[in-house]
């Protein structure tokens, strides 16, 4: 069996591991789950699974990170895997971001910190069925 | 004795020419001869002149006799001689007396009876003179008489010219020509003083003349004529009479009457006069200044049809008629022409011949209305325009305060923006926690029953072991680490032929158990090994997810509370005592999230005493500050924060690693409304918000800057 991977992305520890732990106790072992804590070293990630020949189902990425940020990191992950499910996760207040990121809807899902599992679960399975 | 001879022959002389006078008017007597009549008569008249006066003296006794005596002494001069030489006796002289007192008598009987008459005639003649004489002297204080020739030499004048003029008569001589002043009417009497003598005509006229000690006096001269028999004027009497009091007392009215005229007249005032009817109401006008007329139109004749009232309805002239001196009314009155004027009006009133009148003196003041109206416009203008400039100011002033408030909100408003995202991750971090402990506590209690009724030993076992081994604490990896671990537990597992070693590796990734793997590879190698692991996982998740509700907490707490340390406003608006390090580490604190997307801080902080600061303000300083290094620095780079303290005063140095500032406008820099961002990205107030804190502080702040190498700014504030 060939299992897909699911990859987040956020500098913050407390919020990867929750993350990953949620989305593993809903999408089950069919996943494996990897965590990165920079977009530059989910980069790395994303090669060492081309490697191992693993496609990546979802990404769900923070967008407030050092280096690198979310929105941009999709942006690239839109062009070199269209059909991967992205989501952009951001504990952003500021209305202006929002919009600007909002703009690129139809590339990645947005959703909110603090999140509800119902919320990011729809948003991913959403983008999974297009 | 010689002059008992000198009486004695004098008689002597009067008896022998009178009667040698009547012998020869007797001798030639005829009344042919006209001179021998008169001789006669004069004789005659002496003759009986004499006897007349010897009878009287002879009735005075002594007289008489001596008389006598001297008398017959004188017919008798030598003692020796007898009187008889012409008359031989007594007898005979008094016959010869009689006889001629009988001549006499006879012949001048008829002639004594016109004598008398003329006598009596002298006598009224002479009481009239008296009469006249003090007649004239009682009015010598006012009046002269004089007499002068056609030619005006002056043959008389009474004595009282001289108690009026002061010159005697002889001073005087052809005395008005000398002493006449220049005044015009003496050019009239000149006139009529020489028509007195060319036309014979009785004359009038005044005369003024100096006295003798220079007072004028002003004489009124009737000059009559004294026609002669030829026709001419021969003398010209003149009747004067000094009329200076009056008339100069009457001058000087005259003179004040002019000049109350002229002022009346030439007034640049409305002055008028007007009566009070009957009922004590004002009239009509009775009189008016010239001003009057021009300014209301009116010529005299149609103003005295008029009362005051006609020419304005104020009540003024209706009610309160009673018009005191000392107030100033205004009103507005209609002229002819029917143009409104405003006038200033003051009055009194007087009364003259039991009549009441009202004298007001009024003034056009139109004009100065006018322009007092334009100036209260022009003033109300300026009034407006202060207050709009004034309003302007205040406007400027709660813009400005405003724009302070703004850019302390906008500063705000990144912080929480920042702060927001300080705290929705731990809060995301929470939430999914939570989800997750529920999930692991239910398939946890779940488990429970089958883990301890129905688990081989082996199973018991491998969940014992890998649950102390997961509930180890280890030190927090990396997720590349993480990643390398599982990826050698991967490895070993396969290597140890264990059933799904990827599924196995992510469990023991979970539950972080690396190393350790290796005392754990027989009891993986039992059926269910898989199953168990995910019992111990959900119990783990237990643990875990507790752990990171906490971490998340913790830091939610820290955010929170600097945002609390940072927006503590000191409600008395005091200094008051503040560990600056912690305000610039609270700072710090609050833009976290943006300092860890590249930019290294550098804290070289020594030990501070506290400093007496408006602790909120001063927070202010270091949040534009950082705020601004951040910016300069494009998130990336260092930023040091220097911190030390001098005898008085501590210095904050603030340096980033960014573009700089060009020369050009570094001098600007702390102007308001400077800034160098784009339109919408700052107010250019938080720089000029630094300054002022600081000054207010009684600090200074400094700045250098190079390009491309970086900026600092120097903050010192005094401790105390």
């Amino acid at each position: 069996m060939d299992r897909k991977a699911i990859i987040c992305i956020d500098d913050e520890p407390i919020i990867l591991n929750s993350l990953v732990e949620q989305l593993e106790k809903h999408f089950g072992i069919d996943y494996i789950y990897e965590a990165a804590e920079s977009a530059e070293e989910a980069l790395d990630l994303i090669d060492d699974l081309e490697d191992e020949e693993i496609d990546i189902e979802i990404i769900v990425c923070d967008w407030l990170m050092p280096g690198m940020k979310g929105d941009e990191f999709l942006l690239r992950m839109d062009l070199k895997y269209p059909r991967v499910v992205k989501i952009l996760l951001t504990g952003q207040a500021d209305e202006a971001l929002v919009y600007n990121l909002k703009q690129e809807a139809d590339k990645f899902a947005i959703v909110h910190k603090p999140w509800e599992k119902d919320e990011i679960i729809h948003a991913i399975k959403q983008r999974m069925i297009k | 004795m010689a002059k008992r001879y000198s009486i004695n022959t004098i008689w002597y002389i009067l008896f022998v020419l009178a009667i040698s006078q009547m012998v020869f008017a007797t001798a030639i007597l005829s009344p042919e001869n006209k001179l021998s009549v008169y001789l006669f008569c004069i004789s005659l008249v002496l003759l009986s002149c004499l006897v007349i006066l010897f009878f009287i003296l002879k009735k005075t006794g002594r007289l008489f006799n001596k008389t006598l005596e001297n008398i017959f002494h004188f017919i008798k001069p030598n003692p020796d001689i007898n009187t008889t030489t012409i008359f031989s006796t007594q007898k005979q002289l008094n016959s010869f007396i009689e006889q001629v007192n009988t001549i006499l008598e006879s012949f001048f009987k008829k002639h004594i009876s016109e004598i008398e008459n003329l006598r009596s005639e002298n006598n009224n003649l002479i009481t009239s003179n008296e009469k006249h004489k003090r007649l004239i002297e009682s009015l010598s204080e006012e009046f002269f008489f004089y007499s002068m020739q056609p030619n005006g030499e002056l043959k008389y004048i009474s004595d009282s010219a001289e108690k009026i003029l002061g010159y005697s008569a002889d001073e005087l001589g052809a005395f008005i020509d000398s002493i006449s002043t220049k005044k015009d009417i003496n050019t009239k009497a000149a006139i009529a003083r020489k028509e007195v003598v060319s036309k014979a005509v009785q004359q009038k006229y005044l005369l003024e003349v100096l006295g003798k000690d220079k007072t004028p006096h002003m004489l009124e001269i009737t000059d009559i004529p004294s026609i002669g028999k030829n026709g001419k004027v021969e003398s010209v009497e003149g009747i004067v009479h000094d009329i200076s009091d009056a008339y100069y007392m009457q001058e000087q009215l005259r003179e004040q009457e002019e000049k109350y005229r002229q002022i009346f007249d030439f007034a640049s005032d409305l002055i008028f006069i007007y009566e009070f009817d009957s009922e004590g109401k004002p009239g009509k006008f009775v009189e008016a200044n010239q001003h009057t007329y021009k300014v209301l139109g009116y010529s005299p004749n149609e103003l005295k049809k008029l009362a005051p009232t006609d020419l304005t309805a104020a009540e003024i002239w209706t009610e309160k008629h009673v018009p005191k001196s000392d107030e100033i009314y205004e009103q507005i009155w209609e002229t002819k022409l029917g143009r409104v004027i405003n006038i200033e009006i003051s009055e009194h009133y007087y009364i003259q011949n039991n009549k009441k009148f009202g004298i007001a003196v009024a003034r056009d003041i139109s004009e100065r209305k006018k322009a007092l109206d334009e100036i209260i416009f022009m003033n109300e203008e300026l009034i407006n325009q202060k207050e709009n400039l004034e309003t302007l100011i205040d406007n400027l002033t709660q813009t400005q305060e405003q724009l302070v408030q703004s850019e302390k909100m906008a500063a705000l408003g990144q912080l929480i923006a920042g702060v927001a995202h300080e705290i929705n991750t731990p809060l995301g971090a929470i939430k999914a926690s939570v989800g997750n402990l529920d999930d692991s506590l239910n398939s946890a209690l779940k488990s429970l029953p089958s883990l301890f009724q129905n688990q081989s030993k082996e199973s018991l076992d491998l969940f014992l072991k890998a649950f102390k081994l997961a509930s180890v604490k280890k030190p927090e990896i990396s997720s590349r680490e993480k990643r390398e671990q599982r990826r050698e537990n991967r490895q070993k597992l396969k290597e140890q032929n264990i059933e799904s070693p990827e599924i196995v590796a992510d469990i023991l990734g979970y539950l972080e158990i690396y190393e350790e793997v290796d005392q754990l590879y027989d009891l993986l190698k039992f059926k269910d090994a898989i199953q168990v692991l995910n019992n111990v996982r959900e119990f783990i998740s237990l643990v875990k997810n507790t752990r990171t509700i906490s971490l998340a907490s913790d830091k939610a707490s820290t955010v929170v509370f600097a945002l609390k340390k940072y927006a503590h406003r000191d409600s008395l608006g005091e200094k008051v005592p503040t560990d600056i390090i912690d305000g610039i580490e609270t700072v710090l604190t609050l833009y976290d999230n943006q300092l860890k997307q590249g930019i290294e801080v550098v804290k070289n902080f020594n030990t501070l005493p506290t400093v007496m600061c408006y602790r909120d303000e001063i927070n202010q300083v270091w949040t534009n500050l950082i705020h601004n290094a951040i910016h300069a620095m494009k998130l990336n780079g260092k930023l040091t924060i220097a911190a030390r303290s001098e005898e008085k005063l501590i210095e904050v140095s603030i340096s980033d690693t960014g573009e700089g500032i060009e020369p050009t406008i570094i001098d600007k820099i702390f102007d308001p409304f400077f800034t160098t961002k784009k339109q919408g990205e700052g107010s250019g107030m938080g720089l000029d918000i630094v300054k002022k804190i600081i000054d207010k502080h009684g600090g200074d702040i400094g700045v250098i800057s190079e390009i491309g190498i970086g900026t600092t700014f120097k903050v010192t504030i005094p401790i105390a």
